[in-house]
């Protein structure tokens, strides 16, 4: 899922959340796959960025558990001797943790 | 190395970015009479539309946690305050501007802002609004380096990646001033409340007899527990060490860390981790 300006969208593309005006009615819900003629009726609409489940073929591999707590690991380094900030990345390790089960 | 008092003129003197809507100095002037109601302002800013969309949007970013979208200016103004949504008709050319600054940043900006919103509710602060609003703002001025300050930006990124720095300790480094207080100086210049811009000014630097110390406190430590939970990314790879002056100003324990994270956690979508 990303967010990309209404100029990089394309026919195709399908809504990974609704758009809405800025009044907050629904213009296209969210699954609504893309057609040109959509594209313009958003752009005439004065849409500037939209949601898709687009997936970048530049982007990365989504990260695993693994590497989530190397990132974590690289983020603390050298406050080992700091009490509170090593409560608060054991915390963060938690949540990674927590969600690999749910994943699970 | 620039000098501090040039580097602020600099800041002032920005004039690429996209300029402030007429409708602000129409507002400013109807500030200015006591007798104006906050429902005048609200429907003056509502004339602009292209201006009340981009507010609507931000408002409804999710940046405060509001469940029901809020879909008229007026309707905001009520909710959140005049302060917030004065600073967001300023900030949202910006803001526009922040996705495509720095990848990550945005996110990281939202989350912080939400955090600030949790902190600043579970210590019954008053307005958490304002102070989520300056969590959304507090590295705005990486965003006015990032469009208007190229070289500078270019050399504390090289200096980032090369030492494994903190942005704001390679930024003092090139500039000897901060995004924190390019943030501030612009934020001043608009003349935006102290009390979102204090905040603002301060996040890296906390000190328990400044003014709005709580308010800075709050976004100091909704930064850093944003940044060690991965949500978005602020430019560097390292966590800030959390000022225990910060902490012992809000009276909070490690345990009071641990459940404020946990509500964080469950608050923000998996999205936004980078």
């Amino acid at each position: 899922m990303r967010v990309i300006l209404l100029d990089q969208a394309k026919p195709g593309d399908q809504l990974a959340a609704p758009v809405t005006n800025d009044k907050g009615m629904l213009i296209l819900p969210k699954g609504a796959r893309l057609t040109m003629g959509m594209l313009d009726s958003l752009r005439r609409r004065g849409v500037t960025e939209v949601t898709v489940e687009r997936d970048d073929p530049n982007a990365p591999p989504p990260k695993t558990t693994e590497e989530f707590l190397a990132d974590l690991d690289a983020r603390f380094e050298g406050l080992e001797s700091n009490a509170v900030m090593m409560s608060i990345k054991s915390f963060a390790r938690g949540h990674i943790l927590a969600r690999d089960e749910t994943k699970a | 190395m620039t000098e501090r008092s040039d580097m602020r003129r600099i800041v002032e003197k920005i004039t690429s970015l996209p300029t402030l809507p007429g409708i602000i100095t129409h507002l400013t002037h109807l500030l200015e009479n006591p007798n104006t109601t906050a429902a005048e302002v609200g429907k003056e800013i509502a004339k602009d539309q292209v201006l009340s969309a981009k507010v609507l949007k931000l408002v409804n970013s999710g940046f405060y946690g509001f469940s029901q979208p809020i879909t008229t200016i007026p309707h905001a103004m009520v909710l959140l305050g005049f302060n917030v949504v004065k600073t967001l008709v300023f900030t949202t050319s910006v803001l526009d501007m922040m996705s495509q600054s720095i990848a990550g940043l945005w996110e990281h900006s939202l989350a912080c802002a939400r955090t600030c919103g949790i902190i600043a509710k579970r210590l019954d602060l008053p307005d958490p609004e304002e102070i989520s609003v300056a969590g959304l703002l507090h590295d705005l001025g990486k965003v006015v380096l990032q469009q208007n300050l190229k070289e500078e930006f270019e050399k504390v990124v090289s200096l980032v990646r090369q030492r494994d720095m903190l942005f704001y300790e390679a930024e003092n480094q090139v500039m000897g001033v901060t995004h924190a207080n390019i943030g501030g100086w612009l934020l001043d210049k608009w003349q935006l409340p102290a009390q979102i811009v204090e905040p603002i000014t301060h996040h890296h630097a906390f000190h328990p007899v400044r003014s709005n110390a709580d308010r800075t406190a709050v976004v100091h430590l909704a930064d850093i527990l944003v940044r060690a939970e991965g949500f978005g990314f602020g430019g560097d790879r390292r966590v800030p060490v959390v000022s225990p002056e910060a902490l012992g100003f809000l009276q909070l324990s490690v345990e009071d860390i641990r459940e404020i994270m946990d509500a964080v956690n469950d608050q923000l979508s998996d999205v936004m981790r980078m």
